[in-house]
């Protein structure tokens, strides 16, 4: 069974790898490259203006969305609002909705805002995918073991603010940072709210690869694309070891 | 310090940007499938009411392309649950490092992005619906295997090793009491699968091309492609319907086995 | 020491289940170390140790869930080493029961039965002759575990591991959640059961209490060794080890060379209760009296501890009269009392 499941993964993994490989080819046109490799396609991506405003664009609202998961997560988390069947309706119904459907929905909204507002709202939609994993990550810490770690606190003098400064927060950062690279992850990696909402200029790294993955695809979308694996590997590592670090 | 459940004012945030950012997307939605289109600017034609659009899409000329939506949400069901079943169950009694790393590698396809795997996708397969197929039990795979063990880990999975020891073999130890077992866990990654697999766009829209046109993409050919705005909110209400038929349905009765 | 567990009289017979020199290593830690150990058919034994002794490691050995690093494991008469749990024959109840939350009472009981080929029709009615053996009330037949109290769940487990008639019944701990009166209650019904079917036991306990009052034998383990193996009584007045001593119940360890007996042992076992309270010895005798330490009261006597001749003793005291702290204690040490302990009793 052990051997079915390193194979299973590993296919799931292979495309991952070979996007990696392709991103390396020395030629215009997708060959493997064996022997000759090239960062050409990276650099050129680094030197586009076109793709490095999209990547800072999308490292920045990948940022706000997790942030505003994170900020939307806590007061529920700490309400208990979490594990019930309802609630856990209500959160996980952005994930699960149809995202061409929902954002078909969102566009007659979007259109009638000014463009500043109109991130905003993709920012919110965005922040709105990552918010089941922020709270079931910021939940689960919020244990009762952690409510017993307050009061005794409390018991020992300190104030609700002295408290949550010296015991709650230092106990609750790993998952808060945590629940933030993940969301981000998930809001950096999103592709189909940007497809419908973002205005020609304002598009994120996914939305702005769309027309090329559908017809003239090259090694520069290779390249592209590895290195938003590289960041939401990276991120997600991180926040997977943060969670572990703290289940030992 | 107050009991926390009394505090239930402090979900309303969260809960007014869901219902926000839902609510009226989906009446608007609505609003707009019922309108008829509009020519030139603008969404719709105000104070103008039709069915035409529903009624295209169960006629003889839409009903392929629900059809097909749907037995292509079947289809990425099948493929998916098998495959996170195969994830997901030898993480079941895994902890500490081996649990980490078991995760890191089954959520790493979907935390490395969709961008990834669809342009070596794109590269290595032909354009189809097979292709389009793979792309989304590849997308799907990890989520659904993801759900599945949170539940198969609040299963307290000695009772295998009592079924083993009151005479049942292997197979038999799984088939009696490993699967009912499990049974909820699994009706749940296929729930995802097929609300998903109904609602798939990346991949068909890549990989499939014309003849695999399913209603999330169709949805953005008409919107993008022929300005028909209130066809495509039409599309996406069914699609809205066909979802939530599909996370509504729940058999009762089903049990799983608690940690001591 | 290894040890096998005597014959008793009225049997010749090989035992039933048998370990030969089996040891287990979990990674560098050896967890069990060359145990030697013999179940007579139709005796209740009781494997006791502390935690981490190794008891419940070697059930899963004889289980057939995890292999021995070295040694055999015979089952009437067979090497069963090698064997599967489910060829083995053995009822095994789970330390947390592990009962089959989707399967009602009976079809959990049926179980074993079904898996072997049974009818359905006679596997239901073999289950609820033995529901009715362990004294489950029928109106709890058709609900699914969860739904019945911790005692009604261990009858279950019992059942079910009865019902298809196994070569012997592994008990792991079955007791651990209960509370001291179901737990004695639990106990009694379980030997009662056995002395009915006359089926073989293995309770495995930390529970020194449970293991003197259930068994026909009692065996004891210490970090993987075998420490001792014999009737309850035995151990418990003649044990080998002074920390055995300490460990069966309250032990007075005399090394004071006065006290101990002509053979010269190491030291003298002395249970509290063997002391008697008084100032009035007979020929051979010994008189102790000192200042009272502590005075512990445990419902049935007051364990009383004193000092005296620069030794610290404690006296088992019935009735409601007991000294207080800091009066004087006189006591006797009777000639015949206490038991040679023969080694590790020097620091």
């Amino acid at each position: 069974m052990r051997l079915l499941w390193t194979f299973v993964v590993l296919l799931l993994l292979a495309p991952l790898a070979v996007t990696l490989w392709l991103a390396f080819s020395p030629d215009p046109f997708f060959t493997l490259p064996v022997g000759d490799w090239s960062v050409r396609w990276f650099t050129q991506v680094l030197a586009s203006d076109q793709w490095r405003q999209a990547l800072i664009r999308s490292l920045w609202m990948a940022a706000l969305s997790g942030a505003l998961a994170v900020a939307l997560a806590l007061p529920p988390a700490w309400a208990s609002r979490a594990g019930t069947s309802w609630w856990l309706a209500v959160w996980l119904l952005p994930a699960c909705l149809p995202q061409a459907a929902w954002a078909m929905g969102l566009m007659p909204l979007a259109g009638a805002l000014p463009e500043g507002a109109r991130i905003v709202l993709l920012v919110a939609a965005q922040a709105l995918l990552g918010f089941p994993v922020a709270l079931l990550l910021i939940g689960l810490r919020m244990d009762s073991h952690f409510r017993r770690l307050l009061a005794a606190a409390a018991d020992l003098g300190a104030s609700p603010g002295q408290a949550w400064r010296r015991v709650g927060l230092p106990r609750l950062l790993p998952a808060v940072t945590a629940a933030f690279l993940l969301a981000a992850t998930l809001a950096f990696h999103e592709p189909v709210l940007c497809q419908f909402l973002c205005l020609p200029g304002g598009e994120t790294v996914p939305a702005l690869a769309w027309p090329t993955l559908r017809s003239s695809l090259t090694p520069l979308v290779a390249a592209m694309a590895s290195l938003t694996m590289g960041f939401g590997l990276a991120a997600a590592g991180l926040a997977l070891w943060l969670v572990g670090r703290r289940a030992r | 310090m107050r009991p926390a459940r009394a505090n239930g004012w402090l979900a309303w945030p969260a809960l007014a940007l869901v219902a926000l950012l839902v609510v009226p997307s989906t009446l608007m939605l609505v609003r707009l499938s019922l309108c008829q289109a509009a020519r030139g600017a603008g969404f719709y034609l105000a104070d103008s009411f039709t069915w035409d659009h529903f009624t295209r899409l169960v006629s003889p000329e839409g009903l392929p392309l629900v059809a097909f939506t749907v037995a292509f949400g079947l289809a990425v069901t099948a493929g998916v649950v098998p495959l996170a079943w195969l994830l997901a169950w030898p993480l079941r009694t895994s902890g500490g490092m081996g649990l980490i790393l078991g995760l890191l590698a089954l959520l790493a396809p979907r935390l490395a992005g969709m961008l990834g795997p669809l342009v070596a996708l794109r590269v290595l397969l032909p354009r189809g619906v097979v292709s389009a197929w793979l792309a989304e039990i590849f997308l799907i795979t990890p989520y659904a295997a993801l759900v599945l063990l949170v539940h198969l880990r609040g299963i307290d999975w000695t009772v295998l090793q009592a079924a083993r020891g009151l005479g049942a073999r292997s197979w038999q130890a799984v088939a009696r009491v490993g699967l009912p077992l499990a049974g909820p866990g699994l009706w749940l990654a296929g729930q995802l699968a097929l609300g998903w697999g109904l609602g798939a766009f990346l991949g068909p829209d890549i990989l499939a091309g014309p003849a695999g046109r399913t209603l999330a993409t169709d949805l953005h050919h008409q919107a993008f492609d022929n300005s028909r705005w209130s066809m495509a909110a039409a599309e996406g209400v069914l699609l809205l319907v066909l979802v939530a038929a599909v996370y509504l349905v729940r058999p009762s009765g089903w049990t799983r086995g608690n940690h001591p | 020491m290894n040890g096998s567990v005597p014959c008793s009289a009225a049997e010749d017979a090989p035992p039933l289940l048998r370990l030969e020199g089996v040891s287990f290593s979990h990674g560098p830690r050896e967890v069990l170390h060359a145990i030697s150990l013999g179940l007579q058919g139709g005796a209740f034994t009781s494997l006791l140790g502390p935690s981490g002794s190794g008891k419940t490691t070697l059930l899963q050995i004889l289980a057939g869930h995890w292999k021995p690093s070295r040694g055999k494991v015979l089952v009437d008469g067979a090497d069963a080493t090698h064997q599967p749990p489910e060829a083995r024959g053995l009822g095994l109840v789970h330390q947390h029961l592990a009962l089959f939350p989707h399967l009602t009472v009976e079809r959990n009981v049926s179980f074993g039965l079904e898996v072997r080929g049974v009818p359905l029709v006679r596997a239901l009615e073999k289950a609820r002759a033995t529901l009715e053996l362990v004294a489950l009330p029928a109106d709890t037949w058709r609900r699914p575990p969860d739904r019945l109290s911790g005692g009604q769940r261990q009858r279950v487990a019992i059942a079910r591991a009865l019902a298809f008639g196994p070569r012997a019944l592994l008990l792991d701990e079955p007791f651990t959640a209960l509370d001291r009166g179901l737990r004695q209650r639990l106990g009694a019904e379980l030997r009662r059961i056995q002395r009915e079917t006359g089926v073989t036991t293995l309770l495995v306990t930390h529970d020194q209490q449970e293991a003197l009052a259930l068994s026909d034998t009692l065996v004891v383990l210490r970090e993987g060794r075998l420490l001792q193996a014999g009737p309850p009584a035995e151990l418990y007045q003649r044990p080998l080890d002074p920390w055995l001593a300490g460990f069966l119940g309250e032990a007075n360890l005399v090394t004071t060379g006065r006290y101990l007996r002509a053979d010269k042992g190491e030291c003298l076992l002395v249970r509290p209760e063997e002391l008697v309270p008084g100032d009035q010895p007979d020929c051979g005798d010994h008189t102790l009296h000192g200042p009272v330490r502590e005075v512990v009261f445990r419902g049935a006597d007051h364990l009383v501890t004193f000092e005296a001749d620069g030794q610290v003793w404690k006296i088992a005291l019935t009735g409601s009269a007991a000294p207080r702290p800091g009066e004087i204690m006189r006591a006797i040490l009777p000639a015949n009392a206490g038991w040679n302990v023969t080694r590790g009793c020097r620091p």
